[in-house]
Formats: C-alpha cells, structure tokens, sequence
C-alpha cells in the first residue's frame, strides 16, 4: 500500500504542477454558490434562520409559498381556506409529491409535521408559531383540516414562514431526529448529497420532482461568511453565484467582464426601535428625531441609493404599504418641535443611542451619521455598540436606550410580522410599552377578515409612525453578484433559490 | 521523561479547572440571555422565563457551574444553543479542520524560520543581511488575517494560481473517515482529493504561519551564532569536517533548542490566529465554530471551544517539552 | 627533511577601528622544526601567542587574524597555499588536533559513537566497520567497557573520559602530526599525569610528532624532546628540553622557571614587574620585547632586537651569559608556627545534598566529619581533587551553605546557624575571594567603588573611601589611576587583585580564597603569592583552596588534604609534603609534574591504569 500510495502522489504532484486548477466553473449543469452563513442543521423546523429558509426551499417543500412578487401561491398545498373566525384553516394537497426516499406525501404528514410534533415536546422553533394549533383532522390523504384554539389569521401566512416546511412522518419517526439530521429527507427540487458542516453543502437534483425540474443537476454552496473573501472568490471565478458583498464592491464587480451585480431591495427593513418613557417620554422630542433624519443621504452614502427610504414600517409592494403616506425629513420642523419642548442646539435633550456593529452593512456607521443629524437639531445621542444578541437580554431588563438602530427581516411582507411584531409588547422585540398603543396591537393579532386585518394594521402603522413610537428608516438590499450568463429568479423577500438557476 | 510528563499532566489539571471556571463565570456575567437566544423571536417572554429555568439559568452561578462541571466530567458538554446538537459533536467535527490547518501553518513557519535562521546566520555580516531582516520584520508585523487578504487577492484573485475557500474543490466529496482531509484522502486512495486539500491549504496555512516565521528565524540566528563559537564546532572543523556538515550536523541541532521554545509558545498563538483566518478562508474549524457562537451567543459552545484551546495549548508545551528531552540528552535522567 | 616546518611565520592582529587601526604582530617570524616522531613543546603565558600557531597550522585564524608572511610546510606542502578542500582532506586524517577543554569539545547532544563514527566517515572507513573500531579505538585509549560507552552523552562523561575520546579520534587515523593545545590543564593532576601518560605511549607506539602548546614549563620538561619558549609572539628560545630547563640562556626562561614554586623544595619566587604586552601594546613594541620586565636589562636592549641565533641551541638575547645569575627576588615566605588564638574551629561539619524527587530520594555526602582549627596569623591550605568537598567546606565557613552536621566557630562565635548574629560576626571577621574573578566583580562599577564596596557598606564618607582605594591598590601592585576602569578593561591578573583588595577594603581577619590563582599564568600567579605572602605581615589568617599543590606547599603553613568530603591528612606543611602518611597524598603528589631538574618521569609509568 505504502508504495504504490507515494508513486501515486508523486504522479499527481508532477501533473498537478503543469495543471491549472481544477475547472471551476462547472461547465452547464452545475453552479456554486457563495453564501455567508451556514444552516442551523437540517431539520428546518427546528430553528428560524432567515438567511437558510432559501436553502431549505431548495430540499424541503413548505405548504404554500411565495411568489417573487411575495404573492401568497399554492405549493405542496393546492387550496387553502380559512373559516371566518379564523379558527378553522382546510388544506387540499397534490396527490403527486414524493418525499426523496420515494413515501406519498399525504395529509399524515402535515399533521405530524405541525402538530404531532409539535405537542410531543419537542423544542422546535415552529411550536412557537402553531402555539394555537390545536388539532388537525385528516378527513383524506390529501385533505387536512387545522384547528386553531383563537383566531389566527395569518395562518396560511405561516405556512409559507421561517419553518414551515413538511416532513416525512413515516422516515422520519422511524429514524429519529438525531439520523435525520444526518440524512435529511425532503420533498424539494434537490436532495441533500453532501453536508460538512460551516463548510459547504452540495445539492443533488430530484429527478423525480413534483414541480419544475431544475435546469441545474448540481448546486454546490460554499459557506463563506467574511465579505471580502466573497468578493475575491467570485471575481477569481470560484463561485458563480454570491450575496451580500459590500455595496460599494458588488457595483466594482457588476463592471468586470462576465460578471453581474444586482442590488434589491429585500423585505428587510431597517429602523430605529423607541422606548416611550425617559427622554423620549415627551411626542415632541421623538418626532423631532424622526424629522432630522435625512434618509435618502443615508441610503446614498451607505447604500450606493439603492436602499429605499421608509416612512412607514412596511416596504413598498408589501400588502401593509400606504402609498400616500410619507414622513418629511424636515430639520427645521424638527427643531420647532424641539423648541416647543425648551431645546435647541445650545440647549440638547440628552438620549441613550444604541447600535450594533457589523449585524448588517454599515449599521455601526449609520447610527454616527444619525446621531451627527440629530446634534445639529439638538438631540445629543451617546452613542453605545452592542451585540445583537445583547438586544433581547437588554429589553427584557429594561435596559434599552431611548433609541435602538436595529433591522427586522420579513420574508412574509405580512404587516402583522412588521408592525405587529416590531410593536408587540408581549414579544421581545419592542421597547415601547405605552399600554394604549400595544392592547391595540394586541388585539389586531385576532381580527379575521382579510380586509379588516390589512386596514387595520395600516391604521396602527400610521398611528405609531404619526406618535413616535415608530421611526423607519430604510429598506435593506440585497447585494448579488453572479456570472452574466448565470440567471436566477429575483425574490422581494431575497430568496435565492437554485431550482431557478439556468446557464444561458 | 514519562515522569516530567506525568508531572506536566497533574499541573494541567487544575489549570483547566481554574480557566474553565473563570470562562464560566465570565460569560454568564455578559448581558446575553441565552435562554432568549435559544427560542425563535416570536416567542413570548413567559416562554423564554420557561426556558431559562429549564436550562437552569435561574440558579446561582456557583451552582450552575458545579452542574456544568459534573456533566462535563461525565464527557457531556452541553447543547448547542443555536445548532440544538451535542457539543462535544460539534467541537469534535470542526478539530481536524484546525488541527490541520494550525499544524500546516506551523510547518511552514518551522520551514520558513529554520530556513530564514539559516540564511540569515549564512549572511551573517553581509549587506544583504539587512534586507533579509527587514523583510522579516515585515512578515512579523502584518496580522495573520491581513496576510490572508494579500494571499487570497495576489495568488487567488490577481493571479488565480491557488483556491481560497473552504477545503476542497466543489466537485470533488468530501472522503469519509477522521475529519483530516490529507490523511483521509489518502487512505481512500484519492490522489485528486489529497491535491485538492493540500492545495486548499497553502494560503490560508502560509498566511497564519508566515508571521511566526521571523521569530523562530531570528530566535534560531542567535543561537546559531552563540553555538557556532563553541569549542566542540571548533575541533569538529579540526577534525576536517566540512562547513556545510559542522552547521547542520553540529550547530543546528544544539541551536535549535532556543527555537523550538519559540515554536511551543507561538503555537497558542498560531492556534488563536487560526480563527481569523478560518472565517476568511471559509475553513470550518473550531475558529469558525466560535465565531459563530460568539455572534450567537451560544454560550456552551464557546466554553468547550475556549477549553479545548487551552487542552491544545497544554498539549503543545508538553510535547514541547518531550522533543526537548530528545533534542538535548541533557535533560534525560540517568 | 622535517615533517613540519615553520618558516619566518608572522601572523597580524586588526587592532583598533577606522585611522587608528593597526596591524599587531601577534607571531613575529616564528620558525620552527619538527621532525618525526618528535615531541616539541612550545611554552609561554597567555598572549604569547603560542595558541595562535596551532591556528596557523590549521588554517583556521580567527576573524581579524591574517598570515602576514611565511610558510608553514607539512610533507613538503605549504599548508598556508592550499584550497580549503585539500586542508579539511588533511585534518584529522594527517594533522589531528586534542584540545584544551574536553568536556565542551564534545557535541553535547551527540552520542560518543555518533562523533566517532562521523569521524570514521571522513576518514574513509566502511560503515560495518565503525562499531568494531570505535570499540578498538576507545579500548586503546585504555577506557574500560568502551562499548557502553558508544552509546552515552558528552555530559554522563567526566573530563578525563572525554579526553581520552578526543586522543581516540586524534589518533585513530594515525596521523604524522598532532597538536595538542594545553591537553590537560582543565583536567585534575590525578588525571593530568594519566592523560599525559597515555598520549606519550600512543606517540612512541604510532610515531607521531607532537606539537605540544602549554603554558605550563615544568610539564613541558617532563614529555617534550624539544622546547621553543614564546614571549610576545617571538621565539626567544629554542634547543633541547633538558638543556633549555637546566641550562636557561634567556632571561625570560629562567624567570618563567624561578616563578613556579617548586614541588620538592620551598625557595624564593622570582617576581616580574608587569605583564606581557596585549595587543595594542605589540602594534606599538620595538626593540627587545621583554626588556621593560627583564632583571638583567642593559640600556641598548629597549633600541635593539636580537634575532634567534645558534645552531641546536638558539636564544634571542644580546646577553645570555647574564640568565644563569637571575635569582628569585622574592624571599622565601616564612612557616610559622600556630602560637596565636584559635580564629576558626571547624568540628565535625557535614554537608548532605538530597537529590532526586519523592521516588529514588537518596543523599549525596558532599562533606562528612571534617575539623580544624586555624590560628591568627596562619596560612591553611586546603588540596584535593574536585569534588573533594572543597569548595563546599569554603561555602559552609563563609556562610553561603549551612551544614547538616557539626559546628563552626569564628573569633569565639558559634556561627553554624547562620542567623543574623552569626553574619555579624562574619561581617566583622570574614571575607572571600572567589574562584573566578570576572565573574566575581559587577561589570558596571567603577574598580575604585567595587575596592571601596565594604566601607560604602559602614557609611563611611567617600573622601575616607577614595583614599582607603587608593592605598590599597598601591598594596596589591596596582596603578591607583585604573580606580576609573570597568573591570572588563583590567586583565585577568589585575582583576583578581581587585578582588583580593576589595575583599581586604573591610580589614578582614580571615579570609578564605577558593582556587584565586589557578588560571593564571606563571608571573602572574607568582605576583599574587608574592602579594599574599607579604599580607601574612599584617596578621591575616588565610583559608588557601588549591589543587596546585606545589602552590600550597609555598604558601600555606599547615595542609589540609581532602578526599571524597573527608578529610585524609592534615598537618604542618613541610611534614605533610615530605612524609605523607595518606596513601592519597602520596599518590597525589607523585602525579604532579616534577620539579625541573627532578629525575625523570618514570614514576608516572607505575601509576596504575586509570579509570577516568
């Protein structure tokens, strides 16, 4: 063994000095791509990850899904009605999914997925969003019928969420959650053929596939978490595909040959979370930090423009949008409002200013740039970095400054998961706990008809923005760089998904 | 020898004992809520008051980490937080990937340093001495992970000779086995696949070890010119034997002491300085794995991280301590 | 036809930087003959430059050093033209070097076969054969069970087993030339006499010519056919070896000769003035070099070199006629007697050291049952092998160890303990002088402040200080004016006589010297007996450590000769030296190098073998 073995490396070191290296760009039926982070492990239901549902839709099927517009669209699941009290959701699935290993998928399965499971004890992170699930009836292998304890109307939503993806009851109880993991079985476009841990994951194309066939065989992802070694593998050719670079980079590569870069707007939105007491006790004083902010000069210096400034907490197209609605950038209303309150420049009210550094792009520089605004109206910010992770722990003490830069993703474009969650005093993610604002917020959770729903979270959206309770500053993009001749479907919500993915 | 090293392993006890208790108590003194960070954000506060009694985070400190000791001592780390996965699982996979790495840098900065010590003590005196060493000086003081970014954009970019991330090419699958790619490659008689690997490795290995080169080059320089005027050189030339001989056969390896304690330090930090370079080259080691935890404040992972560096670091001034005993008789009991 | 020849060889020394740079001659037409199978001994003191012609032969001179003219020709080859490739073909092979320190001429990270065995390699030899000639070669040199040794370390060797290796490689290839470089002065007497002993039968045995370099005119005397005798880089003198000893025809040979304390009898050293010039001082010298210290100088010697002249018998001196009439100019210290009071009383002292951790603890017995006391006024010697215990008795009675056993007792004061009393006392009564004096003196201070150290300790003012230097420096034979001069600037003579007057600065009543003039070259050392002599005036007591025993026959009333921690015979000097009752001393005395003039050395030959 020893011998041949040394031969051998001799061999391939001799052809390796006269070879380039291997073929990178994989020819017609494969692609790389470069992502920045790694799933949280292969049972999808187990943790919300944004960054991963994309790569989840790629080997898993959710029950409904979006379109790229963030239209609401059948998927596994055909039909979906909601009973008007909302407690009653009835599901028509395709009769033609197989999971990987070959099993129907039928009713059974949605009903082991969200809520055998889910009341097994399991600590999954969807038993948090079917909270309210309280059976699910299985009249025929593609009928299922979900009963809700209170009204949830956003249901079907959830079913296209962070999570909600099908699993297979039959292999996956025979199994167990820890083989699963190891050997994950979906019913999506591709199977799983290779996962190393924080290193790279390689699809495999289902060829038996209920849907559209992917055009690729191969996707490889490599997990590439620092932006510039991004940038230097897709401009070296190693990856075909890559997102989230630094702006002002992913515009330098869209002009290298063979090379595109797009920048979108996603469902991310980037705001200013308040607190109602303390400094900002006083209406005067929070709308006046809202009308000082410049956030079209935000989105050019730190955004190349591309990020579209927000009035309201709900990104244009989104189904809470109000078109007519917009909050001026106004320094000298600002400082009237100020003044009414007994400030100005020489005589600033003071206020706690929290950011984090490096949570999203140029947050931390962002926040200087706020807080630079505000001194010139007589706001002075003392400015303080945070972990992300700090954020919960420090709400939950109530430790939050007046004024906190943070970014909220929503791949629904549901308002209920902006407004609704960015105002929820029960949730973790708010600061502002005036009880008047929050019963209303509260109670929207449960109003049933569609219309009602939609207006109504409209109404609170406004409200809050027009008290100060809100202070939205932009919409994120999504930097994405790919070889010109690589297409892929653009999603509002920053999907990427490799089932969309053609060499052209 | 098996009795200093016996010796060296009582002393490692309680040092880990002392390290993992300081790192206990200071990362539950950190204004993270790990309970918070283990449930998804639509969950309720009365949920994560729930969770952290069930990971019993209500309990005083002292207490917590008797309990934390008691499973680790009974070989169990913990979940992850954030991955919902043994820990001891998760360490255990991402080691090789650091070992190798770490062990590849060391290599190199050994090669580069003994050979850079060597030319160095060749030119001695001479004018090119000076720019030997002001190279060295250079190579010393630029980070490991800004010489990531040079190698990556020079040889991987600029001129696209070298792959810069992850271990291996895409299309070739990862080879079943002990996590060490050269070694599991070549056990599975894959040629392609330990090329691929050994290629993967030369930047992000040659970017961490190049700033430890100059050390041991300039640590082993000296010695060579305090060794080069013993008397035992001298009669060795006496005796006929060549220059070449009397540097590698007689200086080298009684020089080579002073450098090898350099060796043993520096690779604590070497083994630190892999995290840097583990995020940039996309190389899914334990420094990788930190990162990670850090940003998800996933509090079990870094613990056992944090203990397996000072493990590695033990191991490594034992070891150390072992070639010394094998370099230099003198230290061998009758 | 000689095998090697030396002709007219000048070798210069770079000294001084930028336009003060000089050349110094370091050897000044050096010539020389030796034939084979003969023995030449080359003698002279440090800075003679005796180990500088061992260099040239090699070919190795150090960095700065040049051969500024001559030839120096072996097997009719001149070594000085030849590539580096035919000179390393030669070394070890032809030419063989022995060195002066063994213990460090040794790879101390190499096994002894690894050495050998390298050794073997360039001469030649096929590899299934090292083993067997290792074995031959280390049995040749007479070290028992040579083939357990192979596998052992330079450091699990004692000095004289390394030596013994280092001639088994000299002379494993047989070669025409060996030149051996001061073989044994690192080495015990003991040993010394058996190394000699061995290289002198290995010479008849294989034939082989010696260039013997040593600083040492009585060993010289003892092995070489031939003597050349260097001063200042010349040869002053150069012929037969018992003619040279019995009949010196220069000055500086006969002073050399008068300086060393005989063995045998007690007589007058002769003491020169100063020391050989350095470097700098040769860069400048003209005329005679040795006239500034010769007794018997005329006025015309400081203008005028006289060059070697004769035939087997060569002098460089205007006036040889005048060397037989130098007379010691020293007088024969006196012996007293022990009438005063009883200083130091030494009772039953033992020293245990306990080695090895909580398995295989055992103690080693560094000193056991040794006492005796010393009187006011009385000079103690104290001889003995190392590891004798010596050193460690000069620790315990200064404080710098304490005893296991026994009782110390000083002016009166039982000072075993160690506490602050008995510091005090010692403080008051005691001081040392230290082995090596480099290392004894703190490199930054001034060499007035270190002599004036122990008033700066009493608060005394400085004005009383200076003055206290200055008186004493003159006391020691030292230039007042070098109280400014660091101690590197000093020579090694100078230093040790720092050290003694900083030792004295406190007005000790006793003081204990360990090894203070080993080391030293001959006038330097008979300028240091000469000091300590004349000290004995003021009433000091002396603890005199030494391995020289012909030293300590000199100088010291009553002897203490020590052996394995114990003590094997003490008495009044001229008893001991002349009627040793130990078996010990007997058997040390008769390895020192005789006196000059002495019969023969055939009393070596009945020593038996040796085991180190």
């Amino acid at each position: 063994m020893q011998l041949p073995l040394s031969r051998r490396l001799l061999l391939a070191s001799a052809a390796g000095a006269s070879l380039p290296l291997p073929a990178l760009a994989a020819g017609q039926d494969s692609a790389t791509m470069g992502w920045p982070s790694d799933v949280p492990g292969w049972d999808p239901t187990l943790r919300f990850a944004p960054d991963a549902q994309g790569i989840y839709k790629m080997v898993f099927d959710q029950p409904l899904t979006q379109s790229p517009h963030l239209k609401l669209i059948a998927n596994v699941v055909t039909k979906w009605q909601l009973a008007p009290d909302g407690k009653t959701l009835d599901l028509e699935l395709r009769p033609d999914v197989t999971f990987h290993d070959g099993a129907k998928m039928t009713s059974e399965d949605i009903r082991y997925t969200f809520f055998e499971r889910v009341k097994s004890g399991e600590n999954l992170d969807i038993s948090k969003s079917f909270r309210t699930l309280v059976g699910v009836d299985t009249p025929s292998p593609t009928h299922a019928v979900m009963h809700f304890s209170q009204a949830f109307p956003t249901a079907p939503v959830w079913l296209a969420f962070l999570g909600s993806f099908v699993l297979p009851k039959e292999y996956l109880s025979k199994v167990g959650a820890a083989e699963f993991q190891k050997k994950p079985i979906g019913s999506g476009p591709f199977k799983l053929a290779e996962y190393e841990i924080n290193a790279r994951i390689v699809l495999e194309r289902n060829d038996k596939y209920w849907g559209p066939k992917p055009a690729l065989r191969r996707i490889t992802i490599e997990i590439i978490k620092d932006p510039s070694a991004r940038v230097a593998a897709i401009q070296s050719g190693q990856l075909d595909l890559t997102v989230n670079v630094p702006v002002r980079e992913a515009q330098r590569l869209g002009h290298i040959p063979g090379l595109a870069s797009e920048l979108d707007p996603i469902t991310r939105i980037i705001l200013l979370q308040v607190r109602n007491d303390r400094n900002f006790s006083d209406e005067n004083v929070r709308l006046a930090a809202h009308h000082a902010i410049d956030k079209a000069a935000l989105s050019k210096a730190f955004y190349g423009g591309a990020a579209v400034p927000l009035s309201l907490p709900a990104p244009p197209g989104s189904p809470g949008y109000v078109p007519g609605f917009h909050f001026a950038y106004d320094p000298k209303l600002a400082m009237q409002l100020l003044a009414k309150s007994g400030y100005g420049p020489k005589n600033p009210i003071k206020i706690g200013f929290d950011t984090t550094n490096g949570q999203f792009p140029s947050d931390y520089d962002m926040a200087r740039a706020i807080a630079a605004m505000w001194k010139k109206v007589g706001i002075e910010a003392d400015l303080k970095v945070i972990e992300y992770a700090q954020y919960f722990e420090l709400n939950r003490g109530d430790k939050l400054p007046e004024a906190t830069l943070y970014s909220f993703d929503n791949a629904t474009g549901d308002p209920e998961i902006y407004a609704g969650y960015l105002l929820n005093p029960h949730l973790p993610f708010s600061p502002w706990k005036d009880p008047v604002l929050g019963k209303r917020v509260v109670a929207q959770f449960t109003v049933t008809n569609e219309a009602e729903r939609i207006a109504g979270w409209k109404k609170i959206e406004e409200d809050a923005v027009n008290m100060g309770a809100c202070m939205p500053l932009l919409q994120s993009v999504i930097t994405l760089v790919r070889k010109k001749n690589l297409s892929y479907t653009r999603y509002g919500n920053g999907w990427v998904l490799g089932q969309t993915f053609r060499w052209t | 020898m098996l009795r200093t090293l016996a010796w060296r392993a009582a002393v490692a006890l309680p040092t880990l004992l002392v390290v993992s208790a300081l790192m206990f108590m200071a990362l539950r003194l950190l204004p993270v809520d790990p309970a918070a960070m283990s449930l998804p954000p639509n969950a309720t506060n009365a949920d994560i008051a729930a969770m952290r009694h069930t990971m019993g985070l209500d309990k005083p400190l002292p207490v917590q980490y008797v309990i934390w000791l008691d499973q680790v001592l009974h070989g169990n780390f913990g979940q992850s937080i954030h991955f919902r996965r043994s820990v001891a699982g998760l360490v255990a996979n991402a080691l090789p990937a650091t070992i190798e790495l770490a062990g590849s840098a060391m290599v190199i900065a050994f090669i580069l340093g003994v050979g850079g010590g060597l030319l160095l003590f060749a030119l001695r005196g001479r004018r090119s001495e000076l720019a030997l060493e002001t190279a060295t000086t250079l190579a010393m003081s630029l980070p490991e992970f800004l010489w990531g970014l040079l190698f990556i954009f020079v040889f991987g970019v600029a001129l696209n000779w070298l792959p810069f991330t992850g271990r291996l090419a895409p299309s070739l699958p990862q080879p079943p086995g002990t996590g060490f790619l050269l070694i599991d490659s070549l056990r599975a008689g894959r040629i392609d696949i330990f090329w691929s690997a050994l290629l993967h490795l030369i930047l992000p290995a040659s970017a961490l070890g190049i700033a430890f080169a100059p050390p041991i080059a300039r640590v082993l320089r000296a010695s060579l010119l305090a060794t080069w005027e013993q008397d035992y050189i001298r009669q060795a030339r006496l005796r006929g034997i060549s220059e070449t001989r009397l540097l590698l056969a007689h200086a080298l390896r009684n020089a080579a002491l002073p450098s090898l304690t350099m060796v043993g330090v520096q690779f604590g930090f070497l083994f630190g300085g892999s995290l840097l370079i583990e995020v940039i080259f996309a190389d899914p080691g334990i420094g990788n794995l930190m990162v990670d935890a850090v940003r998800n404040a996933d509090l079990p992972v870094i613990q056992a991280v944090g203990l397996t560096y000072c493990v590695v670091v033990l191991v490594i001034n034992a070891v150390v301590d072992a070639l010394y005993m094998v370099l230099d008789p003198r230290l061998r009991r009758a | 036809m000689s095998l090697l020849t030396v002709e007219n060889l000048t070798v210069t020394a770079r000294v001084g930087q930028g336009e003060a740079a000089r050349l110094a001659p370091v050897l000044r037409g050096v010539g020389l003959a030796l034939d084979k199978g003969e023995v030449l001994g080359v003698v002279g003191e440090s800075g003679a430059g005796k180990s500088m012609l061992g260099r040239a032969i090699a070919g190795y001179l150090p960095p700065g050093f040049s051969v500024a003219s001559g030839r120096v020709d072996f097997n009719r080859r001149n070594l000085l033209a030849i590539t580096a490739e035919t000179r390393r073909a030669m070394l070890g092979r032809e030419i063989a070097f022995i060195p002066q320190e063994p213990l460090s001429a040794l790879n101390p990270v190499r096994t002894i076969f690894s050495q050998l065995r390298e050794h073997f390699t360039h001469l030649g030899l096929p590899r299934h054969q090292h083993r067997d000639r290792a074995i031959e070669a280390l049995a040749e040199v007479q070290l028992s069970e040579p083939e357990s040794l192979l596998g052992r370390f330079p450091h699990q060797l004692s000095g004289g087993m390394c030596q013994r290796v280092l001639i088994a490689m000299a002379f494993a290839s047989r070669p025409r030339l060996i030149v051996a470089d001061e073989p044994t002065t690192a080495l015990d007497v003991s040993v010394q006499a058996r190394i000699l002993e061995l290289m002198a039968s290995l010479q008849r045995r294989a034939g082989t010519a010696v260039l013997f370099i040593t600083h040492d005119l009585r060993l010289a005397a003892g092995i070489c056919d031939r003597l050349a005798v260097l001063y200042a880089g010349a040869v002053v003198e150069e012929g037969g070896a018992t003619s040279v000893l019995s009949r010196p025809l220069h000055p500086y040979t006969r002073a050399l000769e008068l300086a060393n304390p005989a063995l045998g009898t007690r007589r007058g050293l002769m003491v020169l003035p100063d020391h050989m010039p350095g470097l700098a001082a040769l860069a400048e010298a003209t005329g005679c070099r040795f006239a500034p210290r010769c007794p018997v100088r005329s006025r015309g010697c400081a203008e005028r070199e006289i060059p070697l002249i004769g035939d087997n018998r060569r002098v460089a001196c205007q006036y040889p006629e005048r060397t037989l009439g130098i007379a010691p100019s020293a007088p024969v210290p006196p012996h007293r007697a022990g009438t005063g009071e009883v200083l130091l009383s030494v009772e039953g002292l033992g020293r245990r050291f306990r080695v090895g951790g909580l398995i295989r603890r055992r103690d080693i017995v560094a000193l056991e049952d040794v006492s005796f006391t010393l009187r006011e006024g009385e000079f103690l010697g104290v001889v003995g092998e190392s590891g004798s215990g010596k050193s460690t008795l000069a620790r315990l009675v200064v404080g710098l160890d304490r005893p296991t056993t026994g009782r110390i007792t000083l002016a009166g004061a039982d000072v075993t303990k160690g506490d602050a009393a008995a510091r005090e006392v010692r403080l008051a009564n005691l001081q040392m002088v230290f082995q090596n004096s480099s290392s004894a003196l703190n490199p930054r201070r001034r060499v007035g402040s270190i002599v004036a150290q122990a008033l700066e300790a009493m608060h005394r003012p400085a004005a009383e200080r200076e003055a206290v230097a200055a008186e004493l420096m003159r006391a020691m034979g030292l230039d007042p004016a070098l109280v400014s001069r660091l101690p590197a600037q000093l020579s090694g003579g100078q230093r040790q006589r720092v050290n003694i007057a900083r030792a004295l600065a406190a007005g000790p009543r006793l003081l204990v010297a360990d090894e203070i003039v080993s080391g030293l070259d001959v006038s330097i050392q008979a300028q240091l007996l000469a000091l300590l002599a004349r000290l004995r005036a003021g009433g000091i007591a002396l603890v005199f450590i030494s391995h020289d025993l012909a030293v300590v026959r000199h100088l010291c009333d009553r002897v203490i000769v020590m052996q394995q921690g114990r003590i094997v015979e003490q008495g009044e000097t001229e008893r001991v030296f002349s009627a040793p009752q130990a078996d010990y001393t007997r058997e040390l005395l008769a390895s020192a190098p005789p006196d000059i003039g002495a019969p023969a050395p055939t009393r070596l030959l009945a020593i038996p073998p040796p085991s180190g």
